[in-house]
């Protein structure tokens, strides 16, 4: 279990998140979705702990962040580090000892190649594969589809249905809206740094249409196409 | 192409900022560390001047990567681009070739000048796919990353050294291991991402302690050979090997605790004026070493708990 209270960020006078409260979960996967610039990323990196912040963040754990796996949007490589040293370097941070790295390479990632030369895709398969290597009880995945291809897209969806099998609690954020109608058992809306509104697996075609129509559509009519 | 010089002279200055410094204070500061390390190297070695154009046409040939001249390619007439790159080969080679003159090695300044002006026409892809193996593999990073960009400078130590047992040159010798050091500092001169801290499921106080064990491991395994042939040819000075290893070992141990000090900021101008001071004063290592750690501890805090 995860609980978010009262949870506000600015930097300066700029209020990104404002008073944002949350339950997460075990064996449950939360969606967030918002706009570029909603603060949805700002979330994460306040509950791993990376920004301060106001507001508490409870939960089961004595020491939160080790048993959380964070995939950032953008995972940063060093340019002279390898796929399988940078697995590595994740599940020694984690004091987990991964002998068997290349049975564990379900995304068929050229290891022994410089990680900084992946694709955008390949270095989110590759960030994915050393979070699930860590064996984390909490995985906030910013984006985790962001550059995958379909096949990898599949394995994700896969992967986070069993992680929910495994009583992990799940969040993720996404830009495509059948991903998280195939795996979220809630979405929160996330809007001007504020959570406006909250649905279960019933109402994601509702909230579906709704975006199509009020966000999409108004702001396209606005382009006056012809 | 005025302005692209303008806008390459903004840059460096840019540069020089970021680091805290006053542009004009920098130049004067390179220039004065540029001729204190000539004055060094031909003080130390006989084959100074070979090792200085060396240096000058590894400095040249860096202006020579891929992505760089494709872009000034795509962007400038093949005439122009010529003349730019020529330009600036030469303005990096300038301060060698005149430290050549000085030393009035005509012949050597005049290849450098040459040749550099001759790399103009070079393309060089750094980016291959090609991993360079290193024994530091299985705790990356930095003596993983490290290894791996500055092995050239640990072939030259690997020279130097050869041409001490050559030429009977233990000060030659001792210099390739202090080299070697240095070189391992260097490692620690890039700070993370704060997220490579984050991962890590350790205090700050045990992330500190896990970072300098690793480094003065490494740090001895790389120093082991040249050590070992020094002490095989030169065995009379096994006390000034032992002087130059420990204060390197400190040095490096400042360096690894300097990274963090001011974490996630890299490091800044009364940091690095404080760590060149103590090249000249290693007592002050005994305030820079405490005072490094405690500010580690506290700037890790954040992040780590």
């Amino acid at each position: 279990m995860m609980h978010i209270e009262h949870l506000s960020k600015s930097y300066g006078a700029h209020i990104v998140l404002r008073d944002i409260s949350l339950d997460f979960e075990k064996g449950k996967v939360y969606g967030i979705v918002g706009e570029n610039g909603s603060g949805k990323t700002t979330l994460f990196k306040c509950i791993i702990g990376i920004e301060p912040f106001h507001g508490h963040i409870r939960s089961d754990y004595a020491d939160l962040k080790d048993h959380i796996g964070y995939l950032p949007t953008d995972p940063y490589f060093f340019s002279k580090i390898t796929g399988r040293e940078y697995l590595r370097l994740l599940a020694n941070a984690r004091r987990v000892v991964e002998n068997d790295v290349d049975t564990k390479n379900i995304f068929d990632l050229p290891l022994d190649q410089y990680a900084s030369n992946y694709s955008t895709g390949m270095k989110k398969k590759l960030a994915m594969t050393a979070i699930l290597i860590q064996q984390n009880d909490i995985y906030i995945l910013d984006e985790p589809y962001n550059g995958v291809d379909i096949h990898s897209n599949m394995i994700i969806t896969e992967i986070i249905g069993r992680l929910r099998n495994l009583q992990k609690t799940i969040i993720i954020s996404s830009h495509i809206f059948s991903t998280l109608k195939e795996t979220c058992d809630q979405i929160h809306v996330l809007d001007q740094g504020q959570i406006t509104r909250s649905v279960g697996v019933a109402e994601f075609d509702a909230l579906e249409t709704e975006m199509k129509n009020f966000t999409v559509q108004d702001k396209v009519n606005r382009l006056a196409l012809r | 192409m005025r302005d692209y010089f303008a806008l390459q002279f903004r840059l460096v200055n840019r540069h020089l900022s970021d680091f805290g410094i006053q542009p004009a204070l920098g130049y004067l500061l390179m220039a004065i560390i540029f001729s204190g390390f000539t004055a060094y190297l031909y003080y130390v070695s006989s084959f100074a001047s070979y090792v200085y154009a060396l240096l000058a046409l590894g400095s040249s040939s860096l202006l020579s990567e891929a992505g760089r001249t494709g872009f000034l390619k795509q962007h400038f007439s093949k005439q122009q681009f010529l003349i730019i790159r020529c330009v600036e080969n030469i303005i990096v080679a300038l301060p060698f070739i005149v430290g050549l003159l000085i030393y009035h090695k005509w012949l050597l300044a005049l290849g450098v000048l040459i040749i550099s002006a001759a790399l103009s026409y070079t393309s060089i892809e750094r980016n291959l796919n090609i991993v360079i193996p290193t024994p530091f593999y299985k705790y990356p990073f930095e003596f993983t990353i490290g290894f791996r960009k500055n092995y050239p400078a640990i072939i030259l130590a690997g020279f130097l050294m050869v041409m001490a047992v050559l030429y009977d040159n233990a000060n030659l010798g001792l210099f390739a291991v202090a080299l070697v050091l240095l070189v391992c500092m260097m490692f620690y001169m890039q700070s993370e991402p704060v997220y490579l801290v984050w991962i890590h499921a350790l205090s700050p106080p045990q992330f500190l302690l896990h970072k300098v064990s690793l480094a003065l491991l490494y740090a001895t395994l790389l120093c082991l050979p040249f050590a070992t042939v020094l002490l095989i040819f030169f065995m009379s000075h096994a006390g000034y090997l032992g002087l130059i290893y420990i204060l390197g070992i400190l040095y490096l141990v400042t360096a690894v605790l300097g990274k963090y000090a001011f974490f996630p900021a890299p490091m800044n101008v009364p940091q690095g004026l404080l760590m060149a001071f103590s090249f000249s004063f290693p007592p002050m290592l005994l305030f820079l070493l405490p005072y490094f750690y405690r500010r580690s501890v506290r700037q890790l805090k954040p992040v780590l708990q």
